[in-house]
């Protein structure tokens, strides 16, 4: 009884993705996926809007209650104690990314919190702001400078610039600086290009300043929540940058051939650490402790999202699809999902538990959370869910923060019971059918002696079969020589198909007989009820035949009407085809279909020379 | 003083001895209500974290109380249940100013009222913690949210307390007394 709701269960669940989906490997899994969170507090007007990057939580103030920071797009850091928002503080730029790290091991360890915003990092300790990195500027290259040069001498109008620009632009082998680009993004305006030109004469001073694209902190020796980490930055002019342990300088930088979009940490910069990084080529790159790995992951589609759960690297990508890479970039396996990938989350491991799972938000509003391939939670937003935050928060170890589409901040808590283990929700592994022996039945004597006779005896068997074999063979070609030289009827009944009768050309059937060596062919014309009967008739023979009789019969006399039944042909010369008509109605089209015989008889013979029964197609009907 | 605890014992005045388990999550003031709970003199004003369970012993209101002080953090309260066979009365101490882990604090509750080990008939006392904080819920509103309504077979009773003055503490001691001599 149980396992037979299981089953059910199961149907309808994979029912349902592979409808939006076919050929999931394993979509939902096979077990019954329920939530496994705590509802703790919904605000469906929080009135947040940010994206995963944008959202952290940490132990703010060093106090073991930890606070939801989220760097809103409105250019505002919220914090978020418990169920309550607690601050706001304006920030210059729109953030990137915001994330925190802890400088150095004495206590109270009270981390530093960063918020990525184009080229800068502001940093912040107790909320009070505290240091501004700004990344290093890079060299702008001679022509570039020059183009400038003469416009803020005066010599060059702001839109002929921009030509120019663009023109370097195309020949594709510099990276333009931000505000050249910013100037073409003004293309067509050329008061505005005017105005921007003037406006951003301090820029030039700054040199090019990339844009940071994606932050995330790597820690330094041990890998504990609370241990000393630090900052990776991920930048525009195609960069991974490490910084120092105050976040002060750049300590090392990678350079990789694309822009970074995502980065996902593991490890610890003393121990060996690994980065990978998703980026806009759509591919993953891996650095391993400081040098950028050869191997590189060719994914199907743009990323969404990655993550690195232990050694194993997950990336959402365009296609729907959630695919697990190692780390030296053998694939895994992949999931399908009903409905686009919006973002993923890694979900930290509780102490007593190794596994390492996946949230994953989807824009059907589902947010699933997958332990390698099983799926072991789901639960429906009323709207998707755009950022997700996974991890410590007030004091519970593991919580879920979600802020969705409509700006509603949703936290969920995951019950210290919960079990993550796909076993626990059955739906992983082989399937139980799998344990149960097939049911053999025991090897009798009958067949241990017919065995052994079989292997004792073989040649033997073998030639009594190819003697048998040959013998139905030579049976078989007797019978066909009798039929063709006692002239019996043949029936070829040749049913051709409808598409083909409607062409209304063809051969219906065919007979020869061997005696007079006279072959005839019959087609039929029409789609009916009235239909034609061609005749075809041949002398194949050396000598003339004379006075033969043709009659045509219907099988069934109520179903076709002859209108010819019987005439005669008084010579067939050698070579000549003769072709005679007879038509025929079919009387009762509802029927179906029947069959005309058409039998040659010779004035001299009783027996008849030849005989055909044509298959009548199927009549239309009459109107 | 251990000359005089043993003649009350044989006149009968020292009253019996109860073991009483004090539950709820980390932070919620477990370790303090029980400082408060103390003669005046042995009470101290430091109190950490506790770590593991620690166990008290003290007279109150005709009965001698062995408190089991249980550590509320997530990793200590799988431990709770190691002592449900042995208690005779329950102290759940909720922090009624935290909103987020109310359903925490239910869902402890439920996994410990659904434990068989848990005797039938134990004496449930919740004190509704904190209720001088400015976002405190009501006892009302906390019985909603826990359904205490629910629980049929245990004698229960929801108290606001102050556990840093030690208001309320008695009144909920007086009826957890009350219950426990009746048997």
């Amino acid at each position: 009884m149980a396992s037979a709701q299981l089953r059910s269960d199961q149907d309808s669940s994979s029912g349902h993705d592979s409808a939006t989906k076919r050929g999931a490997k394993a979509s939902s899994g096979r077990g019954t996926a329920k939530q496994l969170w705590l509802d703790a507090w919904a605000d469906p007007v929080a009135g947040l809007n940010a994206f995963t990057n944008c959202i952290h939580t940490c132990n703010l103030y060093g106090d073991g209650d930890w606070r939801l920071v989220v760097a809103d797009a409105d250019k505002k850091i919220k914090v978020w104690k418990g169920t309550a928002k607690a601050s706001e503080h304006a920030l210059v730029e729109a953030p990137v990314a915001i994330t925190s790290f802890i400088t150095d091991s004495t206590a109270p360890r009270v981390p530093t919190l960063a918020v990525a915003a184009g080229p800068h990092v502001y940093m912040f300790r107790s909320l009070r702001p505290f240091y501004k990195f700004t990344l290093p500027a890079g060299d702008v290259s001679p022509a570039e400078d020059a183009v400038w040069k003469q416009v803020e001498a005066g010599k060059l109008e702001a839109a002929a610039a921009a030509q120019q620009l663009q023109h370097l632009q195309d020949k594709g082998s510099l990276q333009l600086t931000a505000r050249s680009q910013q100037l073409l993004a003004l293309a067509g305006d050329p008061q505005a290009q005017q105005q921007f030109a003037a406006d951003s004469s301090g820029q030039a001073a700054a040199g090019n300043l990339s844009c940071i694209t994606c932050m995330d902190a790597v820690r330094q020796a041990k890998d504990e929540l609370d241990a000393v980490s630090r900052l990776v930055l991920g930048t525009e002019d195609c960069r991974v940058l490490i910084l120092n342990a105050a976040g002060t300088a750049v300590d090392k930088a990678i350079t990789l051939p694309a822009v970074p979009a995502f980065l996902a940490t593991t490890g610890e910069l003393d121990e060996g650490y690994r980065i990978t990084v998703a980026a806009r080529d759509g591919r993953l790159y891996n650095i391993k402790s400081g040098a950028l790995s050869r191997s590189v992951i060719q994914l199907d589609s743009q990323p969404v999202g990655v993550v690195r759960a232990g050694r194993q690297i997950v990336v959402g990508t365009m296609a729907d699809a959630l695919h697990c890479y190692t780390g030296k970039g053998a694939k895994q396996y992949t999931l399908y999902m009903p409905a686009s990938i919006l973002t993923l989350q890694l979900l930290p491991a509780a102490a007593a538990r190794q596994s390492k799972c996946v949230v994953v938000a989807l824009a059907n509003g589902e947010v699933r959370v997958y332990n390698d391939k099983a799926l072991v939670s789901l639960h429906s937003s009323s709207s998707p869910v755009m950022g997700l935050c996974a991890g410590r928060y007030a004091r519970e170890d593991c919580s879920l923060i979600s802020v969705t589409a409509t700006g509603a901040l949703d936290i969920k808590i995951m019950p210290r019971t919960a079990n993550l283990e796909a076993a626990a929700v059955g739906s992983s592994g082989p399937p139980p059918e799998q344990d149960v022996p097939l049911d053999v039945p025991k090897k009798t004597r009958l067949y241990v002696e017919q065995t052994q006779r079989e292997r004792a005896q073989a040649v033997d068997m073998h030639r009594v079969f190819q003697r048998d074999l040959a013998k139905m063979r030579l049976a078989t070609a007797h019978a066909f020589v009798k039929v063709l030289t006692d002239g019996q009827e043949i029936a070829p009944a040749l049913r051709p198909s409808r598409a083909w009768q409607k062409a209304s050309a063809a051969d219906g059937a065919a007979s020869h007989a061997a005696a007079a060596n006279l072959s005839m062919n019959v087609s039929i014309q029409g789609l009916g009820p009235r239909f034609r009967l061609l005749l075809n008739l041949s002398n194949e023979g050396q000598e003339l035949a004379t006075d033969l009789r043709v009659l045509v019969q219907a099988e069934d006399e109520a179903m076709y009407q002859v209108h010819t039944p019987h005439f005669a042909v008084p010579a067939l010369v050698p070579l000549l085809q003769y072709t005679y008509k007879v038509d025929a109605t079919c009387l009762q089209p509802a029927l179906g279909a029947g069959a005309v015989r058409v039998i040659v008889v010779g004035r001299a013979q009783q027996s008849p020379l030849m005989t055909a029964l044509v298959k009548m197609p199927v009549s239309e009907l009459d109107e | 003083m251990g000359f005089f605890s043993y003649l009350l014992d044989l006149l009968g005045l020292n009253g019996q001895k109860v073991n009483v388990l004090v539950v709820g999550l980390d932070n919620s003031g477990k370790t303090t209500t029980i400082e408060r709970l103390k003669p005046k003199n042995k009470q101290s004003n430091e109190v950490a974290p506790t770590v593991g369970l620690s166990v008290e012993q003290f007279q109150r209101g005709g009965l001698t109380l062995t408190v089991f002080d249980m550590s509320g953090a997530g990793r200590y309260r799988l431990l709770w249940e190691q002592y449900y066979l042995e208690t005779q009365a329950v102290i759940f101490v909720v922090d009624s100013a935290d909103r987020l882990r109310l359903v925490v604090a239910k869902d402890e509750l439920d996994n410990m009222l659904a434990n068989q080990q848990l005797g039938r008939r134990v004496p449930l006392l919740f004190l509704a913690n904190k209720m001088d904080l400015p976002l405190a819920l009501t006892p009302v509103e906390l019985a909603q949210a826990f359904h205490l309504e629910e629980i049929r077979e245990r004698p229960w009773q929801i108290v606001p307390s102050n556990a840093l003055t030690g208001e309320g503490l008695d009144r909920g001691m007086d009826w957890l007394a009350e219950k426990l001599l009746r048997k």
